[in-house]
């Protein structure tokens, strides 16, 4: 029977989203910023600097609670002997599968906002691509990692 | 152990002209401070020629230091004159050796060797720039390939299954390649090329002027004008395709397929059959209708930047599939029969190209005076799509799967099960109310991964693929399955 993948991200990952959210959307800010000092030397009409800043704070807001709520609930995985299964997708659901026998290697990564909140990665590499599990705790992700390199390393097959 | 062998000293000469390039570009500044500088001419001549002395120094040393040999089941390469670089390669990890042999090897009656692994993108793990042939068939043998004698056209002497390209069908794959378009492109590049050489005149303005020297006499000349240049286009994409394709012979020696090809520059690639990923059919719009396909094998090991893949052959009458894939190819099989999609994605299909071409054509026919011509546009992508909804399907059959859609030309692509590198089906909300999903599979290919798949198959469809690619589930597995909860 195939169900629904079992395990769910850590739950520290949707602060972290919600983290990167907020930084990643204060690039659109850039768009009023840059407009407001046009005025300022060209004589461009007002409103359209009032859309741009309600339009980056309807982003911000989404990027800080919606989408990553979402991201994270839709967010299932499990890893058995045979294959791993991803189900994940904000709009479009999306549901990877992979065989442990294509697995070549396995990799836990983490950057600096991640440390803050003690995630990691896993990225899963097969010779035609990567596959990325984004925020498991680190303990969780590195058991992951030794297990599935072991699992991986059973059967080993050649491109 | 072989023993450690060079090459051969016109890589010498060959390593100067590759690299003639970057040195100017590192030493430019230079000079250009040397010449504008009080010294005497005496003097900077003296600096030039031993500045060229220290770098054809340079290549010789390079040569001098350069040791390839085969140990241990390994083919290892030694070389850098400053740093020491050892390159090697266990013999089971070569997915492909390939033989060429450009201007200057030709001169010198030499080839260029190259050898290819799964890893590391479209450039060659190691390249031996210049060897003589009897030295590339003594490395080939060692690597356990067949040596190869027709690089150089002498007549083999085992009676191997063997597949030439006539001048006839040579012609008719230039005359109906898709190079077209890649020329006008090339031709668009030329001209802003061009216009560098002339930074203050506009060579648009130019031939603005030009052409419309010509434009009182009418509308004619115009559409004579671009025809011909239509004509140049084309005839100057059969002329490449005539070199690049000229003297195709396609041989199977035991397990492995072997391919020359080239009239200027020669190139034998060599596959073996164990590392075939895939097989893809490619109808041409041009050349369908004449139940014509290109035949090309997916590897890790080689292809060329556009697909990832090589030509195993460039022309074939569909009536020889079965036949040829006997031949060459037997672990695959022509399917007669295949599944189509499912009826409720048609108006995905219809619409897809559709709705943005009305999108743009809308506000064209409004503003305007003859912009109602343009909703022909919007009519020929409703029949586009239909037509790739009625060519797209897909078949499992034991542990072949094939997957069959349509870009531009028809594109059947068969993989064998164990090929398969990962499977993803998905599903957006409007595909959720109709119970359809798409699939995508991964395949390695010389690109990294060549992703095949169908948009608008229906949930049954789903769980035979995610059944046939995982099998221990059909065992198992009477009860549910839920993909997206």
């Amino acid at each position: 029977m195939r169900n629904e993948p079992a395990n769910r991200l850590d739950p520290s990952a949707l602060i972290y989203w919600k983290w990167k959210g907020f930084l990643s959307s204060l690039f659109w800010w850039l768009a009023p910023l840059a407009y407001y000092f046009t005025i300022r030397f060209l004589e461009w009409p007002v409103w359209i600097l009032a859309v741009l800043i309600i339009a980056c704070v309807g982003i911000t807001i989404l990027a800080t609670t919606l989408f990553p709520k979402i991201t994270w609930e839709r967010w299932r995985y499990d890893v058995s002997n045979q294959e791993i299964d991803l189900l994940y997708g904000r709009w479009i659901r999306k549901r990877t599968i992979i065989p442990m026998v294509r697995v070549q290697h396995v990799d836990t990564k983490q950057g600096p906002l991640m440390k803050q909140f003690a995630l990691s990665a896993v990225t899963i590499s097969t010779a035609a691509g990567n596959h990325e599990i984004p925020a498991l705790a680190e303990e969780v992700a590195d058991e992951l990692r030794d297990r599935i390199s072991i699992l991986a390393r059973v059967v080993e097959e050649d491109v | 152990m072989s023993e450690p062998e060079r090459l051969h000293p016109v890589a010498v000469l060959e390593y100067l002209v590759k690299n003639i390039r970057s040195l100017i570009e590192i030493l430019l500044p230079g000079l250009v401070v040397i010449f504008s500088s009080p010294l005497r001419r005496e003097w900077i001549i003296g600096f030039i020629i031993l500045l060229l002395g220290l770098y054809i120094g340079f290549a010789v040393l390079y040569w001098l230091r350069y040791h390839y040999y085969v140990y241990n089941d390994e083919l290892r390469v030694e070389y850098g004159v400053f740093t020491r670089k050892k390159t090697y390669i266990p013999l089971e990890r070569i997915q492909s050796v390939e033989l060429s042999a450009g201007v200057v090897q030709r001169i010198f009656g030499l080839v260029k060797l190259e050898v290819q692994t799964a890893g590391g993108g479209l450039a060659a793990e190691v390249s031996l720039p210049a060897i003589t042939l009897q030295q590339a068939n003594i490395l080939q043998e060692r690597l356990h390939l067949p040596s190869s004698q027709r690089i150089e056209d002498e007549s083999p002497d085992q009676p191997s299954p063997e597949k030439k390209l006539g001048w006839k069908e040579l012609m008719i794959t230039a005359s109906t390649s898709n190079g077209l378009g890649v020329v006008f492109l090339g031709a668009t590049a030329l001209i802003s090329q061009v216009e560098q050489f002339f930074p203050d005149r506009n060579i648009y303005e130019m031939l603005g002027h030009f052409l419309s020297g010509y434009a009182n006499k009418g509308i004619l000349v115009w559409v004579v004008m671009i025809l011909l240049l239509l004509i140049m286009a084309w005839l100057l994409s059969m002329l490449g395709t005539v070199l690049s394709l000229g003297g195709f012979v396609l041989t199977r020696e035991e397990d492995r397929l072997v391919v020359h090809r080239g009239l200027i520059e020669k190139k034998q690639v060599s596959i073996p059959l164990k590392r075939i990923q895939a097989v893809k059919m490619v109808e041409g719009v041009l050349r369908q209708p004449f139940g014509l396909i290109t035949l090309h094998v997916v590897s890790a090991g080689h292809g060329d930047k556009s697909g990832g893949d090589v030509v195993l052959f460039p022309l074939l009458p569909k009536k020889d599939l079965e036949e040829f894939l006997h031949t060459y190819l037997p672990e695959f099989e022509v399917e007669k029969e295949i599944i189509p999609l499912s009826v409720a994605a048609k108006t995905r299909y219809r619409l897809i190209y559709t709705i943005p071409a009305l999108m743009v054509t809308i506000p064209v026919s409004i503003l305007l005076p003859y912009g109602f011509f343009s909703l022909l546009l919007p009519i020929a992508a409703f029949f586009f799509g239909t037509r790739q909804y009625k060519d797209a399907g897909w078949k499992i059959n034991g542990d072949q799967l094939l997957v069959r859609s349509r870009m531009f030309g028809r594109i059947t692509i068969l993989v064998k099960r164990q090929r398969i590198q990962s499977l993803q089906l998905r599903q957006n909300p409007l595909q959720r109310r109709k119970g359809l999903h798409a699939f995508s599979m991964l395949v390695a290919s010389s690109l990294g991964g060549m992703s095949m798949g169908l948009n608008g198959i229906d949930e049954q469809g789903s769980v035979k693929i995610i059944d046939w690619v995982y099998p221990r589930n059909s065992k198992k597995n009477t009860g549910t399955v839920i993909l997206f909860p």
